[in-house]
């Protein structure tokens, strides 16, 4: 027989009602509604264990291979470009789903042992969606993906400076590829390419160029964190540099771009 | 008669704010319960169009929360239950009424999850004892048992609490 719903009840049910989800949490659904090619990364069971060992002994052979090969020279970042903007034109997994910018500064930081990671303070104001791992041409990345609103995303990927031939420098080096805007720098041994759909409106509100504030900078630790705080945007645009413009043709000035950016959009993988 | 595919917007706007409720009440944290709605969305979004009868998209989207929940709870060990008391109290409704909805859900949140979950699902009147049980994977007769203790058990919380 039904449990009883009587007066008692009604009135908790009420009061459960009155309990509001997050001011933002429909905007950050719709979003993902309009990116179903985001999905979540399968679940690793049964032979992983064995997967990973063989993954990790090709990885090593390949690694000592292209270690000699690209010892003395590094990639171009036009051609880094193109290929994560193909890629992310495509289907791909988040290994992390988030609405937490904790949780994706802490993945980040996780990911990447051995560097400082700083997210964009206006990039970390927005809602994440989720990160995972970016390996292009072997080289192992991350990326976080953010809701901009009104359906559009923010991809920030991230890889050592070391890997390019040709990294930008502190400040950000616009352009475009695929559909998409991008804004490459450097900070800290880490080069960071922020990929908006193309457009330059969301990526002057994200990098602050529409008032000629420079976007402070939100470090993965909470030390950084608080000095944050303190800074304003003066301060910052003290110690980055303004931005540097280039046409969609600016891969041509990056050494074997032409050639190495025809490979396939599946150098990158998960 | 076939029923329409139901719009993601229309389910979202349909659902998520019980979902976050339920969510809430499973996590205990704001913004694991939002994780846990935007995850369960997303798997709608991938998987949604195989569901063949569209008049299951709500209970589907409630079993996906819970499933994620679960999944998130056995390799985390933030999620373990409190212990409560035994007794029952009567809890009359102008006590109620001078709860607020955070002192309701902070009680909820302390009900073991075997009771928790009948109990949220049974306020929030999104759906019937049998949704329930399939939602919780049980048998309808322990819906009744667990939602019954549970209530008990809420009732006397939220009795100490108002005292």
């Amino acid at each position: 027989m039904p449990d009883r719903f009587d007066e008692t009840d009604a009135v908790l049910a009420r009061k459960l009602t009155e309990i509001a989800p997050p001011a933002d949490l429909r905007a950050r659904l719709l979003a993902t509604a309009k990116t179903p090619e985001i999905v979540e990364a399968p679940t690793r069971s049964g032979n992983w264990l064995i997967g990973g060992i063989i993954a990790a002994a090709a990885t090593l052979v390949l690694s000592l291979f292209l270690l000699g090969e690209w010892a003395h020279r590094g990639e171009p970042i036009g051609a880094a470009t193109a290929d994560i903007s193909r890629f992310l034109s495509g289907k791909f997994d988040l290994a992390l789903q988030t609405s937490s910018v904790v949780k994706v500064r802490e993945w980040l930081t996780a990911n990447n042992p051995h560097h400082q990671i700083d997210l964009p303070a206006a990039l970390a104001g927005r809602a994440p969606m989720g990160c995972r791992e970016l390996m292009w041409r072997d080289h192992r990345g991350s990326l976080a993906c953010f809701s901009m609103g009104g359906g559009k995303l923010a991809h920030l990927a991230m890889f050592p400076t070391k890997i390019f031939a040709d990294a930008p420098g502190s400040a950000p080096v616009i352009a475009k590829a695929g559909g998409w805007t991008r804004a490459a720098w450097s900070r800290d041994g880490m080069t960071y390419l922020l990929f908006v759909p193309e457009g330059t409106d969301p990526m002057k509100e994200l990098l602050g160029f529409a008032t000629d504030q420079r976007a402070g900078l939100i470090a993965s630790n909470s030390s950084w964190s608080s000095a944050f705080a303190v800074e304003n945007a003066a301060s910052f645009a003290a110690r980055i540099a303004p931005p540097v413009l280039t046409n969609s043709a600016g891969s041509s000035s990056f050494p074997n771009s032409a050639t190495r950016s025809e490979r396939p959009s599946r150098v990158i993988s998960g | 008669m076939s029923l329409a595919a139901p719009d993601f917007q229309q389910l979202v706007d349909a659902y998520y704010e019980s979902l976050y409720r339920f969510a809430l009440s499973l996590a205990r944290n704001e913004n694991d319960a939002a994780d846990l709605v935007q995850q369960t969305f997303s798997q709608w979004a991938r998987k949604g169009h195989q569901l063949r009868d569209p008049s299951l998209a709500k209970t589907w989207l409630f079993t996906t929360l819970r499933r994620e929940f679960l999944g998130a709870r056995r390799r985390s060990a933030r999620f373990s239950d409190e212990p409560v008391t035994e007794e029952d109290a009567s809890l009359e409704p102008p006590q109620a009424e001078s709860l607020d909805a955070a002192a309701v859900m902070e009680c909820l949140q302390k009900l073991p999850l075997e009771y928790r979950e009948p109990v949220v699902l049974f306020y929030l009147k999104e759906v019937s004892y049998a949704e329930i049980a399939e939602i919780l994977g049980v048998p309808i007769g322990t819906v009744m048992s667990r939602l019954s203790r549970g209530k008990a058990r809420l009732r006397t919380m939220l009795t100490e609490k108002n005292a």
